[in-house]
């Protein structure tokens, strides 16, 4: 498992996607943002997951096959499905053209 | 027009454009609806509208979670709000949406505590924090939100918390669909369908649409190039009078969906008879409501909502705008009366709004053509 933060791969600004992510106004409320799963509980089905940096709790309870170091596509702080690394961080950039518009 | 270059994968891009040139027969007409608010706002961010050949046309359809939400129930969340006690939590996206007398954003500046937050859990957790106040959460949204709606219901009922409930405004996505093609006004050749609402739902719900209407669908991921493949297959379709539901986002969509999350809705929601959508009115089946035995948690059980339906604006088009039948800059008060910073209609308040996409990236072209 390769341990690289979202930004550093694809040149992500780690500013847009960092606020695009605790998304205090939930902006694009049908897309999901890619994070990495970082820690997990399985007994609370409770994770942390990471984008660039910034870490957030994210229930598990919609995606319980979701390990630790997975991406995962998160929406309303809930992983809704495991993604590829590729997917995640091309996913990543589209969100960074989004939060530039 | 935006550059090929501009995109992340620029050859495959160009190979698309390439394929849907070659693909089209000069002169004729391809009607395509996109019925995500997502998929609005990548086609407007990329001027995709001018990669594809003429003869394809975009239509934007009702897949802006925000801009469906009806006036009556925005005022009732206001009225919900402004009750004493009550801690009223939202999405940022409904802060701004206007009700009869304002929005919520307004109802907070006049005193009630209204406070944005990022998922139903922040809202629940605010609950176990505040056990003196009465905390409300309003949930708005298609299927890929609905789900994280009822975990947490479960999550509260579970946890014997008793100061939260939820104010259900939670919607489903093949009902409008259905209504815009019996209504029959806007010729609809064939539908972009939504990449994340199916990653809960699956692609079953699209169904009705191949067989009962004869119309293909391609469920598409959110890229460009994601979009011009998915019109590519849609073009494909019609060109061999083919039928179907096809899946163009299979990284991440299946046939069944998540059966995690359909079995979360399944036990907390039930469909209401009737639902008023903005611009749409009534359509039968369309929402989703608390069951029964859920009531302790569902607002609209432990308040007494006002409920009053309250006709859209007049010299709002947003209803119009939501099935496709006009293009934003043709609502009479576009970019006039009716902008981001004082929004008129949803569709100008949503980020997913086709209003304010085509605002934000599309109105230079307008202004040049």
């Amino acid at each position: 498992m390769r341990r690289l933060s979202a930004g550093s791969r694809s040149g992500i600004g780690e500013n847009t996607v960092a606020a695009a992510w605790p998304a205090r106004n939930a902006r694009g409320m049908c897309l999901g943002i890619p994070a990495r799963l970082v820690e997990l509980d399985r007994d609370t089905r409770l994770g942390t997951a990471e984008v660039a940096g910034v870490r957030r709790s994210v229930s598990l309870a919609l995606c319980p096959e979701a390990d630790d170091g997975d991406w995962v596509l998160v929406h309303v702080g809930f992983a809704l499905a495991r993604i590829d690394e590729d997917e995640a961080l091309r996913t990543l950039e589209l969100l960074q053209e989004l939060g530039a518009g | 027009m935006r550059f090929v270059d501009e995109y992340r994968a620029p050859e495959l891009a160009r190979r698309l454009r390439d394929e849907l040139a070659a693909l089209v027969v000069p002169g004729e007409e391809i009607r395509l609806m996109e019925v995500c608010g997502g998929h609005t706002h990548t086609i407007y961010r990329h001027g995709l509208t001018d990669l594809v050949p003429p003869e394809i046309e975009f239509l934007h359809g009702p897949g802006c979670p925000v801009c469906v939400i009806p006036m009556g129930r925005v005022d009732d969340a206001i009225w919900l709000a402004e009750q004493p006690g009550v801690l009223f939590t939202t999405f940022g996206d409904m802060l701004r949406v206007p009700g009869r007398r304002g929005s919520l954003l307004e109802a907070k500046a006049r005193g009630a505590d209204v406070r944005m937050v990022y998922s139903p859990r922040d809202a629940l957790e605010l609950a176990r924090r505040n056990p003196e106040r009465e905390v409300v959460f309003f949930a708005v949204g298609f299927e890929t939100t609905s789900p994280s709606t009822a975990v947490t219901i479960l999550e509260a009922e579970a946890a014997g918390v008793e100061n939260f409930s939820v104010f259900c405004n939670h919607v489903t996505i093949a009902p409008p669909l259905r209504a815009i093609l019996e209504t029959g006004g806007v010729r609809i050749d064939g539908f972009v369908a939504p990449g994340h609402v199916s990653a809960v739902a699956g692609t079953r719900p699209y169904d009705f649409i191949a067989e009962e209407f004869r119309r293909p669908v391609v469920v598409s991921a959110f890229e460009p190039v994601d979009i011009l493949e998915s019109v590519r297959m849609l073009v494909r379709q019609l060109h061999e009078g083919r039928c179907e539901v096809e899946n163009q986002y299979t990284r991440v969509v299946q046939r069944d969906g998540n059966r995690h999350a359909i079995d979360a809705m399944a036990r907390v929601f039930e469909l209401r008879d009737s639902f008023e959508w903005r611009g749409l009115g009534e359509i039968r089946r369309s929402a989703f409501r608390l069951r029964d035995e859920l009531a302790a948690f569902d607002a609209e059980q432990r308040f007494s909502l006002p409920g009053l339906r309250v006709p859209d604006r007049k010299a709002c088009q947003c209803g119009q705008v939501l099935v496709g039948a006009i293009k934003p800059f043709e609502c009479k008060v576009f970019g006039t009366a009716c902008t981001p910073e004082r929004p008129l209609g949803t569709c100008m308040v949503s980020s997913e709004g086709a209003c304010a996409a085509y605002y934000a990236y599309g109105r230079g072209k307008v202004a040049a053509s």
